[in-house]
């Protein structure tokens, strides 16, 4: 708690699937051992593509603008969206950026390309990118949701199937960290829709 | 105060509402070696004429360069200008590729090259660039090429087919007859080869141009079709004196 | 004794090992009080190392006798030992005096054992709730050597929470039923604000006839009586 990656606590986890990923989150917003409140921590970034953002809250607020900055940037002189692999090298590079003075973050990106092939990254708070093709955790609950994922993720979920292996990983997992939890939300993405989904947590 | 004054002063216009160096940067394109570049179905070819003295190692001189593995560019005018053109277009391309992961289409580089242009219009203690590029490149998600003119104004527009530098009013007539829509690569280097040795004073060999193409190439048919992309590339002396044999 | 045997120094000898102590001293609540003819006793039930919960199911309310519970905050280990030994000296009380031991003798007696291991990183902060002769009594004690009699106390991470509700609504002619849902909502509202603080939340009340546990529930449970607006977010 003294460490400041894990002052406003987080948990966080997003999936691979066939031609879907999910991301899911808790709510809580800590500081210190206090719950103050409920806030979200996955942000949209194109209608294809979603950032999480774990550690430091205030951190993560700036560096979804300054993100958003350059995406709409990109999206205004080039008239198109940027895809999810792309993403991923413009949040490593803009941490990366910040090498010697960095955000207290670790964020992760989930979403589907332009011929819908799931992508899911994430990286350290110096912009170390990792693109892993099964699953991803985050947060002070990271270790926590790292062993029921193992045991419930597949290769080539369906996006239902995916929503529940995120859903009981990602409760699994609060239940066992003290610094994350009240309430949850679980985003999956299909070619199609996002749908997004709250689920029942314990409140301590 | 006459005309002549307000050419000296960069930034100044005219009270005909000219910016009189800009016109004489123009000027100095016009008397620049031609360069052309004409859009294909599957692709882009640009051709440049070495028009140089007799003892001059042609092989040393290249008018046509890469900007990335998929744009190059060519121009008309000051060489040391587009050389300074060259290498920021460059940097600017890597720097894009390291923040994003993948390289700039051409729209993204004749865009840069076209702020850089404009730039040295109004910056001080600058003068115009004095030379126009033709900026080339395809665009293998849409399988469209992608032709671009960017002169030291700053502006900059797409061409399907367009010619700078000497004589360029006569090789645009020249284009405008031979160009059709459904050529392709090797048609449109043709036309090149052609058009190039109709403004050429003497025999014009395969040392006397530079052809580079980019774009993709269709192989088999039906089900067993394949389309591999072409990086944009020079072709070879080897090459360019293949393609004038047949034209023979 | 031998001479060449020298006891370690306070403060230059640490008998404990790192890492080796379930410490709640950081994140519990634990709360008692005593109103006109009882006290309540209540606690959570969640043990943490670090940020990751151990057990969400651990006993912070330990029976000394059938008159006299002991809170626990601290060294889980330490808590126990001394709160089981206290209780068969009691035991041993009584049998030889034919007659319950005090609340403030078991305090006293708790405390003096404290006292003597003092220095020697014993960790324990308990509060000693019980009914006697001379009615409800209800002191604090801890590892330093304090010993409090009081009619109001909360101890662990979670305490400011517990207390800020208790405070509000604590009057010493509360009935048992009014006490034990004071208790339970003063617990409640700490495991809901108090991340070190959760699990289950345990009220005992001690009268004239006795201990007894009254209350065992989740927190889960709990939410949807004391929380009206549970999330603005549907839950599925």
């Amino acid at each position: 708690m003294s460490n400041i990656m894990n002052h406003n606590g987080a948990a966080m986890l997003a999936m691979m699937g066939k031609e879907c990923v999910t991301i899911g989150s808790d709510l809580t917003f800590n500081t210190g051992m206090q719950h103050q409140g409920r806030v979200f921590k996955v942000f949209p970034v194109t209608d294809k593509i979603l950032l999480g953002l774990t550690g430091l809250f205030s951190d993560c607020q700036t560096f979804y603008q300054n993100v958003m900055y350059e995406v709409k940037l990109l999206q205004l002189k080039e008239g198109r969206e940027i895809q999810p692999q792309h993403f991923g090298v413009l949040v490593a590079h803009m941490l990366y950026e910040k090498r010697f003075g960095p955000y207290f973050i670790e964020p992760l990106i989930a979403g589907l390309d332009e011929d819908n092939k799931p992508y899911i990254a994430n990286t350290d708070t110096i912009g170390c990118l990792t693109e892993p093709d099964d699953f991803l955790v985050c947060g002070t609950a990271a270790e926590k949701i790292l062993g029921p994922a193992e045991s419930f993720w597949e290769e080539d979920l369906e996006a239902e199937e995916l929503f529940e292996a995120t859903a009981q990983a990602l409760l699994a997992g609060i239940d066992r960290d003290s610094s994350s939890g009240w309430g949850s939300v679980v985003y999956t993405l299909t070619p199609q829709k996002m749908v997004t989904r709250f689920l029942r947590n314990r409140q301590d | 105060m006459s005309d002549g004054a307000y050419s000296y002063s960069l930034t100044t216009f005219s009270p005909s509402g000219k910016l009189l160096q800009i016109e004489h940067a123009l000027e100095a394109v016009n008397h620049g070696n031609s360069s052309l570049g004409i859009k294909a179905t599957n692709g882009v070819v640009l051709a440049a004429a070495k028009k140089l003295a007799p003892l001059v190692d042609e092989t040393s001189i290249e008018r046509i360069s890469n900007i990335t593995h998929n744009v190059g560019a060519v121009f008309s005018g000051l060489s040391p200008d587009f050389r300074v053109i060259l290498k920021k277009a460059r940097k600017n391309a890597e720097k894009y590729r390291l923040k994003f992961g993948e390289e700039p289409s051409a729209k993204v580089v004749a865009t840069y090259i076209g702020s850089l242009m404009q730039e040295y219009t109004q910056a001080g203690g600058v003068r115009p660039m004095g030379c126009s590029v033709l900026v080339a490149g395809f665009d293998h998600k849409h399988h469209v090429g992608e032709l671009y003119q960017i002169d030291p104004s700053g502006s900059f527009w797409s061409w399907k087919a367009t010619a700078i530098g000497q004589d360029s009013l006569t090789t645009k007539a020249f284009l405008e007859k031979r160009f059709r829509a459904d050529m392709e690569i090797d048609d449109a280097i043709h036309t090149a080869i052609l058009t190039v040795k109709e403004t050429y004073d003497g025999v014009l060999t395969e040392n006397g141009i530079d052809i580079a193409i980019v774009g993709e190439r269709q192989t088999g048919q039906g089900d067993s079709a394949k389309v591999t992309p072409i990086e944009f590339k020079r072709l070879s002396v080897e090459e360019i004196k293949a393609y004038m044999a047949e034209n023979e | 004794m031998s001479a060449s045997v020298a006891p370690p120094l306070p403060g230059r000898h640490s008998y404990k090992v790192e890492g080796t102590n379930i410490n709640f001293a950081h994140g519990t609540t634990c709360l008692a009080f005593r109103c006109n003819g009882f006290a309540i006793a209540a606690a959570d039930s969640r043990s943490t190392q670090g940020e990751t919960i151990a057990s969400q199911a651990v006993t912070k309310l330990i029976k000394i006798n059938d008159y006299i519970i002991s809170t626990m905050a601290g060294s889980a280990a330490d808590c126990q030992y001394w709160s089981r030994y206290v209780g068969s000296e009691s035991q041993l009380f009584e049998l030889r005096n034919k007659r319950r031991m005090t609340v403030a003798g078991a305090s006293k007696f708790y405390s003096n054992i404290l006292i003597q291991y003092k220095g020697r990183d014993l960790s324990v902060g308990s509060m000693i709730v019980g009914y006697d002769d001379f009615g409800a009594d209800l002191f604090y004690i801890d590892n330093d050597g304090q010993r409090v009699r009081g009619d109001i106390f909360a101890c662990g991470s979670g305490s400011t929470f517990a207390l800020s509700v208790l405070d509000q609504e604590f009057r010493p002619d509360l009935t048992e039923d009014e006490a034990v849902e004071l208790a339970r909502k003063s617990i409640y509202h700490a495991t809901h604000r108090d991340s070190g603080t959760g699990g289950q939340i345990n009220v005992i009340v001690i009268n004239e006839k006795g201990t007894n546990w009254v209350v065992k529930q989740d927190n889960f449970e709990l939410f949807h009586k004391y929380i009206n607006d549970p999330s603005p977010y549907p839950l599925q």
